[in-house]
């Protein structure tokens, strides 16, 4: 994880350098800029791992100048080995207040989070026995993202990568209860990019 | 440098994104195994055929462990292995299910870690929770069958999945668990299951009236279950011996020895071990209160 994350944030810099150097920062171009108020998703991502699915997209809203975000995805997994095809959905919410660079070229280390985790018509049984028919668990996150100005203008204003480790609930449980357990067995890596309107 | 910089980064990115797809979960309800983590009742059923071992007599008697329940607690479950494994008398282990709590692979992986290291051999029947999500197909490649038998030391041991919701059954096989009762023919007969035998509303109550009927007519000479956590409690009902283990939240397991007719029961916890005997009620029909939960 270690290994990808830092191999993952070495390329997203040397890209993000190269096209830094093509064009002086807009002034106009806040990382959060608002466009038609809430009823416009200020970011969009496609990401993939994380146990959210192996093609998931989403949605979010951002303040503070990026440093608060809340999203929502849809992940889908296709069925194999005989096991039907899941339906994820998450909502979190991520605080991010470290973060430098400028217009150009933005950074944030380390942010974190938490949400809810749900898991569409998996666990479906009969409504007799005590549990529920999908899975709704808390969710974790902790991430990094590297992202750079869009140069050319139009509707996307920044491009991101992003690599998250993101923990399931009963993981999290898991990993409590029982001393000796290693952090990583709870966490997924995912992997994404984000386009901010 | 202009030109070498975007190439480098793509390719950097690339390898990170092969680098990365290695160690991509893509959900919790995924269905993957390494082969090692697979069909592990044939591998334990191999172990047992090579050795020679008498029928189970006053001078040959059986002693084997029996948990239940490990689901979440792996910690505990193995300092149970450990205890376990520095005890030469126990022969096989079994286990009444519910190793996992939500049915994920994750999970699945968590308690091969720990069973894995037990040197007798391991056998376990399907708990409800095992079933949840993908469970069933776990279950399927961790160990086969769901309901299956192990002859060892003249004894027949049944392993029955009595979990019919959370494995979307319309009930349990009793036709599979009357045939293989009755091809037992003499030897004594331990189901290993992990439902008790009245639980609603796993089991409707025609169900726990075919499971007791079946029981009694298959010449079952005891019955070991779990699901409920609480405490130990033994008892003997119309010549069955029915004994639950407490729930191994606390590293709790029974010691079994039996040499083919009476049945001796320990109560340990993780390393500590108090005789249990189990208590004889008179026999009822259907199963008396004190087995009805």
């Amino acid at each position: 994880m270690i290994r990808a994350l830092a191999a993952t944030a070495g390329g997203a810099a040397l890209l993000v350098a190269a096209g830094a150097h093509a064009d002086a920062p807009r002034a106009d171009a806040p990382p959060d800029r608002d466009r038609g108020g809430w009823l416009v998703p200020d970011f969009a991502r496609l990401q993939t791992g994380g146990r959210l699915g192996m093609i998931t997209v989403g949605v979010g809203w951002s303040a503070l100048r990026d440093a608060i975000h809340v999203g929502a995805t849809y992940g889908w997994v296709p069925p194999r080995h005989g096991a039907a095809a899941a339906n994820l959905g998450s909502l979190a919410l991520t605080l991010r207040p470290l973060g430098f660079g400028d217009e150009g070229l933005r950074v944030h280390p380390l942010y974190v989070g938490g949400g809810l985790f749900v898991g569409h018509n998996v666990m479906s049984r009969p409504a007799a026995v005590e549990e529920a028919p999908f899975a709704l668990w808390g969710l974790f996150v902790v991430g990094a993202e590297i992202s750079v100005r869009e140069a050319r203008g139009g509707w996307i204003l920044r491009h991101g990568f992003f690599v998250e480790e993101v923990a399931l609930g009963p993981h999290v449980a898991t990993l409590v209860r029982n001393e000796g357990m290693h952090l990583f067995e709870a966490f997924s890596t995912a992997i994404g990019y984000r386009a901010a309107f | 440098m202009r030109g070498i910089a975007p190439r480098a980064s793509i390719a950097l990115l690339a390898t990170a994104l092969v680098t990365c797809l290695t160690c991509l979960r893509y959900s919790p309800f995924e269905v993957e195994l390494t082969d090692e983590m697979r069909d592990q009742t044939a591998k334990n059923l191999a172990k047992l055929a090579t050795r020679q071992r008498a029928p189970v007599s006053p001078e040959h008697p059986l002693r084997f462990a029996f948990i239940a329940d490990t689901h979440g607690h792996h910690a505990k479950w193995s300092r149970v292995v450990d205890y376990l494994n520095g005890r030469s008398d126990i022969e096989i282990v079994v286990h009444t299910g519910d190793l996992t709590d939500h049915g994920m692979s994750q999970e699945y992986e968590w308690a091969w870690e720990v069973f894995s290291r037990l040197r007798a051999p391991f056998f376990a029947a399907p708990g409800n929770h095992d079933g949840l999500a993908n469970g069933p197909v776990l279950w399927g490649m961790m160990f086969g069958p769901e309901n299956f038998v192990v002859d060892y030391a003249g004894v027949r041991f049944v392993f029955f999945n009595s979990n019919p919701n959370e494995w979307h059954r319309a009930d349990p096989d009793f036709d599979w668990l009357r045939r293989e009762l009755a091809a037992a023919g003499t030897a004594p007969k331990w189901i290993v299951t992990h439902q008790p035998p009245s639980s609603l509303p796993h089991l409707s109550e025609a169900q726990t009236l075919q499971l007791w009927r079946t029981l009694r007519r298959g010449g079952v000479d005891a019955y070991l279950y779990g699901h409920l956590h609480d405490d130990f409690a033994a008892r003997e009902v119309e010549g069955i011996t029915f004994a639950k283990a407490r729930g191994a939240d606390n590293g709790a397991f029974y010691v079994v020895t039996t040499d083919g007719v009476r049945v001796q029961l320990e109560a340990c916890i993780v390393d500590s071990c108090v005789p249990a005997n189990p208590v004889v009620a008179p026999g009822t029909d259907p199963p008396p209160p004190e087995i009805i939960r």
